[in-house]
């Protein structure tokens, strides 16, 4: 067997214990208060929510998309017996529309659900770790980097989205009526 | 028409006159002695009838004498010239008989002789016997009777009638005789003088018409025979060049002739390198056809493996295939863990324990995850691996296309050479063969020019023959012009 071949299994056997003794392990106590973050990407830049803002996370949603785009309104999606709205999260950030966005992060506070490019990971991040921004952008749709790493990844404040989009949905022109 | 004649035919002529002249003499002279010698012998003739005659009385006389003799003796030894005489008388008159053969008149006088003799005899013979028989007296009354004296005087008046017929025969016939030399006498004096005249004047005027135009030949001759020398003296020079010159042609043909064995050698030998290249070409076809083989053999075996490397880049697929499922349910799982999360975050305290499991779940999708990626990379790297295995095995089967496309070439060339060294065998033995002809026909011309030099030498030595036969006929001429001229020879 190789040296190759042979970590492979060593590895294996590393994971099956780590597996059993999480189950005779006794549960942790409670945790120090951590921020926890699902680390997305928008096309290629780098950003994160935060998981209790969030009410679930979907894969490759079944979207019915706008015959045409209507600002950051990609389309709708049908989920759980409830119709929501899908917002292309990159283009309420000021970024350019997604291509074929794969992803779907539904709003815990309101039911609308904004669409990103790639699931990358979760972080949990202790509050030091979490660096408000100063000056206009405290006041913006991006409040927080969180640090820890190479390069910060700006946390999207997703209340500060949803009033976005509520205002762009009040700015929008009334539909036609039906004759 | 006598300047036109030849000099043979004017001393044919010559010579043939006075041979007419000299043949004339000599038959008037022959017919001369002729007659002389036929009247020589009548007197001859003449005179042995004249002894006959006498020798017959004389006979006749003895027979008489010893009759006598004994009729007066009664001895018989007188009897012995009657004995003798009786035979003589016999044979001479047979003598004269033939002696008178061509003289009637004598024939006549011997016809008148004979009975008388033969009476005498008979008388003689008589009185013999009865002298014998009867005594003297009847022999002596014999005698007394004279018929023997006078049968003797007949007979000697006969025999005196033909001696003087034959001496008047002899007389005449002595007479014609020394006509007759005579004759002969001035024949030979007046013949020989007048055909000693004819002679010369013949020979005079021959060689009055043959010396000038000798003259003219002997000149010409002599011109000739100094440009003969010339000539001779050229063939000489000439035959020696040629001589020469055969000479080096022999030596140049010898060298050709070595020239053309070494070729002949040298083409035997090429033949049979070209012989050995033809069996090596054909075993280095033999080992290119093998070769051609295993390439082949080797070519099945890349398309196994490339059907193998192929039906393992199908495998890597399908095990990307179930890997894709794989990430799929750890992706789905590492979802309903996040879920799960927000759900416990949602719960609050009675959703902790919650949280705990739904990390643990999130935890385990995230080995999957990255178990699958690592997966993921190794089958990548398995199926880049086997891309670049069937590429390079591609490559690799196109390399061995192209090497038995160039075995094959190979061969190809190899049956090619192994037909032009065919065919260079083929021409080197031509080649040999010609080669060999060739110096055959050399050998023939060396033979040839050989027996040319030989002629050349002859030639020169015949050359130097004819300078010396010109030189010897140059002199002969000056002698010939010498005695025919000898006024110009001096």
């Amino acid at each position: 067997m190789s040296e190759h071949g042979a970590a492979l299994f060593d590895r294996a056997a590393a994971l099956r214990l780590a597996f059993d003794r999480a189950f005779a392990e006794p549960y942790p106590p409670d945790p120090p208060a951590r921020t926890e973050l699902l680390e997305i990407a928008l096309g290629s830049a780098p950003y994160a929510l935060r998981l209790d803002e969030l009410a679930r996370v979907v894969a490759d949603p079944p979207v019915v998309t706008m015959p045409e785009p209507v600002a950051a309104l990609a389309g709708i999606v049908a989920l759980s017996g409830a119709i929501l709205p899908v917002y292309d999260l990159a283009v309420l950030l000021g970024r350019p529309r997604q291509a074929k966005p794969r992803w779907l992060a539904v709003a815990a506070a309101r039911p609308a659900a904004f669409a990103f490019t790639n699931l990358q990971g979760r972080r949990r991040l202790a509050a030091a770790d979490i660096v408000p921004q100063a000056g206009e952008a405290a006041a913006g749709l991006v409040r927080e980097l969180a640090g820890g790493a190479a390069i910060p990844r700006p946390i999207v404040h997703l209340p500060s989205v949803l009033d976005a989009v509520a205002r762009l949905a009040a700015a929008a022109p009334p539909p036609p009526k039906e004759r | 028409m006598w300047r036109n004649w030849t000099f043979a035919r004017k001393l044919g002529a010559g010579y043939g006159l006075a041979g007419l002249v000299l043949l004339a003499i000599s038959g008037m002279a022959y017919h001369t002695t002729f007659n002389l010698i036929g009247y020589n012998v009548l007197v001859d003739h003449t005179q042995q009838a004249r002894v006959r005659l006498a020798q017959l009385g004389a006979a006749l006389t003895d027979a008489e004498t010893g009759e006598r003799g004994y009729v007066i003796t009664g001895n018989e030894t007188y009897l012995a010239p009657y004995r003798s005489a009786l035979g003589e008388v016999k044979t001479i008159g047979d003598e004269l008989r033939g002696l008178a053969a061509n003289d009637p008149e004598q024939q006549q006088r011997l016809a008148a002789l004979a009975p008388l003799i033969s009476r005498k005899l008979d008388e003689l013979k008589q009185t013999i016997d009865l002298r014998r028989d009867q005594g003297l007296d009847a022999a002596a009354k014999i005698v007394d009777t004279n018929m023997g004296k006078a049968t003797m005087d007949r007979i000697r008046a006969v025999v005196g009638a033909a001696d003087r017929a034959a001496a008047q025969s002899l007389h005449r016939r002595a007479a014609e005789a020394g006509a007759a030399a005579r004759m002969t006498m001035a024949v030979i004096l007046w013949g020989g003088l007048v055909g000693a005249l004819i002679v010369a004047a013949i020979g005079w005027l021959t060689t009055r018409s043959v010396t000038a135009p000798v003259g003219d030949a002997v000149g010409q001759m002599q011109s000739s025979s100094a440009e003969l020398q010339a000539a001779a003296n050229q063939q000489a020079t000439g035959s020696r060049e040629q001589a020469t010159a055969m000479s080096e042609i022999t030596t140049t043909i010898s060298e050709l002739l070595a020239t053309s064995r070494q070729i002949a050698e040298s083409a035997q030998r090429v033949a049979a390198i070209a012989e050995q290249t033809a069996a090596s070409a054909r075993t280095g076809s033999g080992a290119v056809d093998l070769a051609q083989e295993a390439i082949a053999g080797i070519r099945r075996q890349v398309d196994q493996i490339v059907a193998h490397m192929l039906e393992l880049g199908g495998k890597s697929q399908q095990i990307g295939a179930v890997l894709d499922i794989v990430a799929e349910l750890a992706e789905q799982t590492n979802i309903l863990a996040i879920n799960a999360t927000i759900e416990a975050a949602g719960a609050g305290d009675s959703g902790r324990r919650f949280a705990v499991v739904a990390d643990e779940i999130r935890k385990l999708a995230d080995r999957v995850s990255g178990s699958a990626k690592e997966i993921r990379t190794l089958i990548d790297e398995v199926r880049a691996a086997v891309n670049t295995t069937v590429m390079a095995t591609e490559t690799g089967s196109k390399a061995v296309d192209a090497g038995a496309r160039q075995f094959g070439e190979v061969a190809s060339g190899f049956r090619q050479i192994a037909e032009l060294v065919g065919t260079t065998t083929d021409a080197a033995r031509e080649i040999e063969l010609s080669t060999k002809q060739q110096s055959t026909a050399v050998e023939q011309v060396n033979v040839a020019i050989g027996s040319v030099a030989q002629n050349s030498k002859e030639t020169e030595a015949s050359a130097g023959q004819t300078l010396q036969t010109a030189s010897q006929l140059a002199g002969l001429s000056r002698n010939l012009l010498r005695i025919i001229r000898p006024q110009l020879a001096a």
